[in-house]
């Protein structure tokens, strides 16, 4: 049975490593930008990444999250993928979940292409074997020819992103994260990796994917959060919910003129 | 949340370590070669350089302890050996979960896993280690005999004692960064004060300063079939007592702080 809920998640994000310094306190909670800065006299500084949060995710669903920088969209991401523990509130998670949150994560660049392939592969609960067989269509797919028998930091960035994206789509889930590097590359590339992006999103249930960009939202996705300051302030179809946060940012956008 | 969960969510974190062996032997293997990138030698390095220093301090120290120079070296060798091994495990487990965040994060993969990473990474090394002491039993040689078959049970032992150290060092280093740095100097003291450059026969006196030592005991039952084909009961037992106590504090320590590591990271 395939689930995927959160039930009035908080998530309060402990600061260890920084003073709380008045100064900045006072200016810090009018930013635009963020959490709020929890400050209380005596105990320690957190950030409410996450406020009283509440989704339901059914299968079918292609779920975008918007909001400006440091509104939770990864914080949510991490919390769904079970990396972070709610402070209270309930999450329910049953499948296979696949974060794709960072371009090369898992990747070691000292190792050729190949060997990166089975790597991630096994990374992302594959059998060495199992593996093995997709190699030739991951090789394939990202066009590196011999540049995969070469270490990857030989590579240059533009092939890197290459192998990254064709590995990291090729792995198939029941829940699929996303964070917002996708969906960069050379131009070419970047029709081709559209179209290995919806294949792959077809092929997950439930697709949960943090975007800045409401063009490729409304192509990847039937539903839209914005969240603002960690809150979820509006739910509903994705092109709605995508005016709400372009009119929104372009309101902040005069503001600041 | 209550205890009795975080238990069980802490015993899930080990079986999901344990079965996802594919992905800390090829994380492990990994580390090894890249500690040796585009070197020749590769992971012989590490054979090379112990047996440089054993071969060099050897022949120097046994003659200040005046003690025969073929047994000091051996002593020596087994000595630094299995120091390293378990040493490196705990260290070395402080630093895991920071320097692997984005495999924790992207893959769920669970802490226990990253700790056998770094366990199979220092197995790795150790076994070339080792190739150097079999080589020098060749050359010297000294005869085999049947306690060394109970070798392996000694190495499993200090792995699982290594292993709740790591564990309890890998909670407390991540939350507090001082801590790394206080055991690396504490445990440069502690290699001075373990019968491993000095035997405890040299002196009488100094039969209490290694007895009292636990790490005395996780070397002896590993360095004693080998050397001397004695098989120490004591050191045996307070291995063994010193496992089971130690897993009864580090697991529930872990248990109760898991779902805070993210968090620290």
């Amino acid at each position: 049975m395939l689930r995927l809920e959160l039930r009035n998640v908080c998530l309060d994000y402990p600061v260890y490593d920084s003073q709380s310094r008045s100064f900045r306190r006072s200016i810090t909670n009018k930013l635009p930008v963020g959490g709020r800065i929890k400050n209380a006299p005596g105990q320690r500084r957190s950030v409410l990444a996450l406020d009283d949060v509440s989704l339901k995710f059914e299968p079918g669903d292609r779920v975008a999250i918007f909001g400006h920088n440091g509104a939770g969209k990864t914080t949510l991401l991490k919390v769904l993928a079970g990396f972070y523990e709610p402070s209270s509130g309930h999450i329910v998670r049953e499948g296979k979940v696949s974060a794709l949150l960072k371009l090369m994560s898992g990747m070691n660049i000292n190792l050729d292409g190949y060997e990166n392939i089975l790597l991630c592969g096994m990374l992302h609960g594959l059998t060495r074997r199992q593996a093995f067989d997709r190699v030739d269509d991951i090789a394939e797919f990202s066009e590196l020819g011999d540049y995969l028998t070469m270490p990857v930091r030989l590579l240059s960035s533009g092939m890197i992103l290459r192998l990254a994206f064709s590995i990291c789509t090729s792995f198939d889930c029941e829940i699929l994260l996303l964070d917002e590097w996708i969906g960069a590359g050379d131009q070419a590339f970047i029709e081709k990796s559209k179209q290995r992006l919806s294949e792959l999103v077809l092929r997950s249930s439930i697709m949960v994917f943090a975007t800045h960009n409401p063009q490729v939202a409304m192509q990847l996705c039937n539903k839209g959060v914005y969240l603002e300051h960690g809150r979820v302030s509006l739910i509903g179809e994705v092109n709605e919910v995508a005016k709400k946060y372009a009119s929104a940012s372009s309101a902040a956008a005069k503001s600041i003129v | 949340m209550n205890f009795t969960k975080k238990l069980k969510e802490a015993r899930s974190d080990f079986q999901k370590g344990l079965t996802s062996y594919d992905i800390w032997l090829a994380l492990g293997w990994n580390d090894v070669q890249g500690r040796y990138n585009r070197s020749k030698l590769g992971v012989f390095w590490a054979s090379l350089s112990i047996l440089i220093f054993v071969c060099t301090l050897g022949p120097i120290y046994s003659r200040l302890f005046d003690v025969s120079s073929s047994d000091y070296i051996l002593h020596l060798m087994l000595g630094l050996v299995v120091w390293n091994y378990t040493q490196a495990i705990i260290l070395e487990s402080g630093r895991e979960y920071a320097n692997s965040v984005n495999y924790i994060a992207s893959f769920q993969l669970s802490y226990f896993t990253l700790l056998l990473r770094v366990v199979w990474r220092n197995l790795v090394v150790m076994g070339y280690q080792m190739l150097v002491f079999l080589g020098l039993v060749l050359v010297m040689g000294q005869v085999w005999n049947i306690s060394w078959l109970i070798v392996p049970v000694a190495l499993l032992v200090i792995t699982l004692n290594a292993l709740w150290l790591g564990l309890f060092v890998s909670v407390l280093a991540t939350r507090f960064r001082d801590v790394g740095e206080i055991l690396n100097n504490l445990f440069r003291l502690i290699f001075f004060v373990t019968p491993i450059m000095w035997m405890p026969e040299m002196k009488e006196e100094l039969d209490l300063v290694a007895n009292l030592n636990p790490f005395y005991h996780l070397i002896e039952i590993y360095r004693g079939p080998f050397l001397s084909g004695h098989v120490s009961i004591k050191s045996w037992v307070v291995s063994l007592a010193i496992g089971c106590l130690g897993w009864a504090v580090a697991f529930p320590l872990f248990a109760k702080y898991r779902s805070r590591i993210a968090f620290w990271v």
